[in-house]
């Protein structure tokens, strides 16, 4: 479904990515790990195509080739980013920011507006599930949220838009235990056979909860080691050294 | 973003429609035969006139304020009509079913019907052509309440010992230029007077349409809430496109007695010019209250027309525990010029006032933010917080922030708080990821970052308005 | 412009005829002292400003020659240690605008340091009226001029004795491309009732970092207008610090002109009138370049019936990039006459900027006052300890121990037993 070919990034002087090959198949879970400054962040955006980077290679998304469109033309053919740092967005009711956000995916696909109405009920459906505080939806987008709060609010708006394929960029990272619990619910919810998922993570402590299908290793802009998931137990085991060490030497 | 702001240019306005109503005008100029023409046609006390005269003579001793942020060639006061009205057609209308079709139609298409069983129930309206007053919807509602709510013309035969008592009481003849220059040759304007414990049981409007060439609009307002009162006054206004610059200088005066609460929201669309910076309304406005003890006034006011403003809703709380309020949204585009803000003068102990101030700049445009904050040597523990925040959408505008604090008691706590910036470019990139195109998520951003104002208007306005200030923006940025 | 050929009748040029004051002379004809229109001078009394310098009691000292004091009052070094403290590191010694040689140390400057005479060549045009007012009268100006290299500092200590006509002291510091430098400017007086009207001048080149500390110290009945007037090379650091803490009038404008790309301004301020005194601080800062990062932080504290005045004004310039602003003014009354005033202003023609101001006016703090006290402190001794706490983020600024305990003594001397 993903598919990436030698794509490289490039931020002023600096080569972030360099050379990212990376396939990602329908109905499976992978985990992109990595020491800091590896670059993951860089891929989440470069795939979700944030301006600010010089980019080459390819990258598609079930055949489309994702570099030549806009941000919200790959949204709403089915790229969705949880963001590490979600964004506060004064006096925008999350209420209206989501259903806005639908209805532009179902207008990219023919389909009718959802009413205020009937968003509503499917907006308490999806938090109801997901566990989350039905306040949220008369709140600003993340404005005053905690940070457990704004990671809750990216996975319902991943449940409410249903996309193709999720990138998650550290949405584990700073939770305490129930909030990570909640996100490994939403990800273990929606992984169904016709949706990919990418999990870029800098702990493997998310990966008790969700069983990944692929792990792999980005370092110094380079997926490095790519395995199963016992790549994990080896990571914890002895780090990122052992792995990193023959890309970057 | 560059080729979005690109199209800026292309606004269009939507009420720039000139209707064709046959027009009664005194000749250009201004001088005393003229300042008594106007007041022979209101058929006006002497005393009034003798007021109208004194200011006059007081004009002639001031200059034109050049002090604000604004910049435009002399305005030449000779070379403009100060009276101007439709054309009676026989004798004046004694039921709005009489009101001349052609005006009628001039208020359908600005979407302010004068039929009152086609009106948002609730809102009663004073509907003003150039200078005089053309239709006041629901008064016989309003007079089993007690509420008078006329023409200004009107409240002087009417009521002249109320328009006696409080007119000028506010806004001395004196008190500036434009203030002097409106208190000789007003025409008409609104007059509402709620008496004491009295809550006026619908929201009050007056609609200002400028039709008219070469002329001035010059109307007066005077809202009176006395002790224990409630109204909620709303003004909108609107002109047509020409490619001269027409003047309006009003005054309005707010006194709210003890324990009485005035709320006044504007929503000014006057044509602002064309993208060249051509035609458009000099909006020259001096807006004041007095509250009393207790009493409340609270000015919002969403600003996207004139090519240039120039206003300064103000607020002397004068009693004890009195409060004071100013909501604005202020968005210019093209060559669009605004210096507006507001006064807040702290005189009663426990004084408390706030200042939410929101600018929006696109285009070639320059938006100023200017206001005082003044707590006197009396004004124990008085308080005001405000924030001013500004926001710029293309390279070429300019916004400014111009706050004055003076403060003269030690138990006082005063606030400021200002920001200015482009739209953030993480909330935009978050919003496309989203699916969001670029233009809805920056006309999100920015209603967002106009909420506050937004939240204070009333709420039969309050949709009407979003669509206005995205109609203001279209093109600019969604 | 009566006012001006007045004022110049009754103090009289005393400096030799140049053509910098010739030009000062026609910019003055053409503008004249500023008025009341004059936004920048809002909170200061102009016409108390003529006045005292019209009234400084005659004296037929007629012009003083260079480096020479008047003979009436001995001023030695140990006045000036007494009146200025005694800082680290040389010092040079200025009285009513003329560099007193014998008083100074001249001989252990700084390495890459040459003081010597500006001589009466035109400048930039004058910031104002009393600047350009300065220059016709003035003479004996002072030049600094910094070659290469790191780590110095020189204190100049204006002394005003309270002679006819006011002193005028112009000091231009000149740093050039990647030194780095720091000039201590204070000013004293002798227990006289004096007019002083400064002027500097700074030119920092690319990569230059300049300190800049000023203290205001006149005496309780002296009137000060000084401004300081800074002009930033590409990648250039000003650090300015000013303090105003004598004076019945005390003024000080600071202009920064960040023109050059990258350069960076950091100016705080602290005011501290008290009795009846006036006390205005106006700040400008204009970013013409690209890149160009600046943050102020002034605060007042005023006492008694002072009054105590911030306006801070930045430009962002039609084209500029990058630009980053913070303005941060506080306020703290102390007793129910004392008034504050701040105007925090920004004024913005481009949109890649990020500018934020903040401004509070109001008492010590209840809760922190209470909490003190709570810890067994003396309501006085509390007190003191918060007006010295919110002194501090600005005096602790400055670097050289001598100066910043000096200036410590004078805020707690200025507000003791008020609020």
């Amino acid at each position: 479904m993903l598919s990436i070919h030698d794509l490289t990034a490039t931020a002023g002087e600096t080569r972030i990515l360099d050379g990212v090959d990376l396939d990602v198949p329908a109905g499976e879970v992978h985990v992109v790990m990595g020491p800091n400054g590896a670059g993951k962040s860089t891929l989440a955006n470069v795939i979700a195509g944030r301006d600010g980077y010089e980019v080459t290679g390819t990258a598609t998304l079930d055949g489309v080739d994702l570099l030549g469109l806009t941000p919200e033309e790959r949204a709403v053919r089915g790229l969705f980013l949880a963001f590490q740092y979600p964004v506060e967005i004064p006096g925008v009711g999350n209420a209206a920011f989501l259903r806005t956000a639908l209805n532009a995916h179902r207008a990219a696909r023919g389909e009718p507006e959802v009413a205020a109405v009937d968003f509503l009920g499917l907006a308490r459906e999806h938090m109801a599930r997901l566990d989350i505080d039905p306040a949220f939806l008369s709140r600003a987008v993340n404005e005053g949220f905690s940070g457990g709060e704004k990671k809750r609010n990216e996975i319902l708006q991943m449940s409410l838009l249903e996309p193709r394929l999720a990138v998650l960029d550290e949405t584990d990272s700073g939770l305490d235990l129930d909030a990570l619990r909640i996100v490994a619910a939403g990800i273990e919810r929606l992984r169904t056979p016709e949706r990919a998922m990418v999990v870029i993570t800098h702990y493997p402590r998310l990966l008790d909860l969700v069983r990944p299908d692929r792990v792999h290793v980005l370092a110094a802009g380079r997926i490095v080691t790519s395995g199963g998931p016992e790549l994990v137990a080896t990571i914890e085991a002895e780090g990122f050294a052992p792995l990193v060490g023959s890309a970057v030497g | 973003m560059s080729e979005v702001i690109d199209e800026l240019v292309v606004r269009e306005y939507e009420f720039g429609f000139h209707s064709d109503i046959e027009t009664e005008r005194l000749r250009k100029g201004l001088d005393e035969d003229v300042v008594r023409a106007i007041s022979a046609r209101n058929d006006e006390p002497e005393w009034l006139l003798e007021w109208r005269l004194g200011a006059l003579a007081h004009l002639r001793t001031m200059e034109e304020p050049r002090w604000s942020n604004v910049e435009f060639p002399p305005i030449d006061y000779q070379d403009m009509h100060y009276w101007a009205a439709p054309r009676p057609k026989g004798p004046a209308p004694a039921s709005l079913d009489e009101v001349d079709p052609e005006i009628r139609a001039t208020f359908d298409k600005l979407g302010i019907p004068l039929a009152e069983q086609e009106r948002l129930s609730g809102v009663a309206v004073d509907a003003i052509l150039d200078s005089v007053s053309v239709a006041t919807t629901f008064k016989a509602r309003l007079a089993e309440a007690g509420v008078v709510f006329c023409s200004f013309s009107e409240a002087v035969r009417e009521h002249p010992d109320l328009v006696r008592r409080y007119l000028g009481s506010v806004v001395p003849p004196r008190d500036n230029f434009f203030a002097a220059l409106n208190s000789a040759v007003f025409s008409d304007g609104s007059f509402c007077f709620v008496p004491a414990g009295v809550v006026c049981p619908m929201e009050l409007s007056t609609y200002f349409r400028i039709n008219a060439e070469n002329t001035g609009q010059f109307e007066r307002t005077l809202i009176i809430a006395e002790e224990g009162a409630k109204v909620s006054y709303l003004e909108g206004c609107t002109a047509p496109m020409r490619d001269e610059n027409q003047l309006h200088a009003a005054v309005v005066e707010l006194v709210a007695l003890d324990d009485a609460s005035i709320k006044y929201s504007t929503v000014q669309n006057w044509y602002p010019g064309d993208a060249e910076g051509r035609g458009g309304i000099y909006n020259f406005v001096t807006k004041r209250g007095r509250a009393g003890a207790r009493a409340h006034i609270s000015w919002t006011q969403v600003e996207t027309g004139s090519a240039i403003t120039w206003k300064y809703p103000s607020v002397i709380l004068q009693g004890d525990d009195s409060v004071g309020e100013f909501y604005s949204v202020a968005v210019t585009t093209n060559r669009q010029q605004a210096d507006t803000g507001t006064k807040m003068i702290h005189i009663g102990r426990n004084t408390s006032s706030t200042i939410i101030s929101k600018g929006i700049s696109a285009g070639r445009a320059q938006n100023t933010y200017r206001g005082l904050v003044k707590v006197l040597r009396s004004a124990e523990g008085a308080r005001n917080h405000t924030q001013c925040d500004s926001l710029l959408i293309g390279s070429e505008c300019g916004a400014h922030t111009f706050p004055y604090i003076e403060v003269k008691n030690d138990g006082a706590q005063v606030e400021h708080e200002a920001s200015t910036s482009r739209v953030d470019e993480d909330q935009l990139f978050y919003c496309r990821q989203r699916g969001l195109s670029e233009e809805d998520a920056t006309s999100m951003i920015v209603n967002g970052f106009c909420r506050e104002v937004f939240d204070e208007l009333p709420l039969e306005y309050a949709v009407e308005v979003q669509a206005l200030m995205r109609l203001s923006l279209e093109g600019a940025v969604g | 412009m009566t006012v001006v050929a007045d004022l110049l009748d009754r103090i009289g040029p005393v400096a030799a005829p140049s053509k910098g004051a010739a030009e000062a002379r026609a910019w003055l004809d053409r503008h004249g002292l500023p008025d009341r229109r004059d936004e920048a001078w809002r909170y200061t009394p102009v016409p108390a400003v003529v006045e005292a310098l019209a009234e400084t009691p005659p004296s037929d000292a007629g012009p003083v020659p260079s480096g020479a004091v008047p003979a009436a009052i001995a001023i030695d070094r140990d006045l000036v240690d007494r009146r200025a403290g005694r800082p680290d590191g040389p010092r040079l010694v200025v009285v009513d605008g003329r560099l007193a040689a014998p008083l100074s140390d001249l001989d252990a400057l700084p390495a890459a340091v040459r003081v010597g005479p500006a001589g009466g060549a035109p400048g930039a045009p004058p910031a104002d009226g009393f600047e350009a007012l300065g220059r016709v009268v003035g003479g004996g100006a002072v030049a600094v001029d910094v070659g290469p290299g790191g780590d110095r500092r020189l204190h100049v200590v204006h002394v005003a004795t309270g002679r006819s006509g006011g002193a005028h002291p112009a000091l231009s510091l000149h740093v050039s491309a990647g030194a780095a430098f720091e000039l201590i400017e204070t000013f004293v007086g002798v227990g006289a009732a004096a007019v002083v009207n400064a002027a500097t001048r700074v030119t920092a080149e690319d990569g230059a970092t300049v300190g800049l500390v000023r203290v205001v110290a006149e005496d309780d009945e002296s009137v000060h207008v000084g401004r300081t007037a800074v002009a930033l090379g590409r990648g250039a650091t000003l650090r300015g610090t000013s303090v105003l803490v004598g004076g019945r009038i005390a003024r000080h404008a600071l202009d920064v002109d960040a023109a050059a790309p990258g350069s960076h301004v950091d100016v705080a301020g602290l005011a501290v009138p008290r009795h009846h005194d006036r006390h205005d601080t106006v700040v400008t800062v204009d970013h013409a370049g690209d890149d160009v990062r600046s943050g102020q932080i002034f605060r007042v504290i005023a006492a008694d019936r002072g009054r105590g005045s911030f306006s801070g004004h930045v430009i962002v310039r039609p084209g500029t990039v990058g630009t980053d602003a913070d303005q941060s003014s506080r306020a703290l009354l102390l007793g129910p006459d004392a008034q504050a005033d701040s105007r925090p202003w920004l004024e913005i023609f481009a949109d890649d900027v990020r500018c934020t101001h903040g401004a509070t006016v109001g008492r010590l703090d209840d809760d922190a006052l209470f909490y003190l006290r709570s810890r067994g402190i003396p309501a006085a001794e509390a007190r003191r300890l918060l007006v010295a706490a919110f002194a501090a983020e600005v005096v602790d600024r400055i670097g050289d121990t001598g100066t910043r305990e000096w200036v410590e003594a004078r805020v707690r001397a200025r507000t003791v037993g008020a609020g």
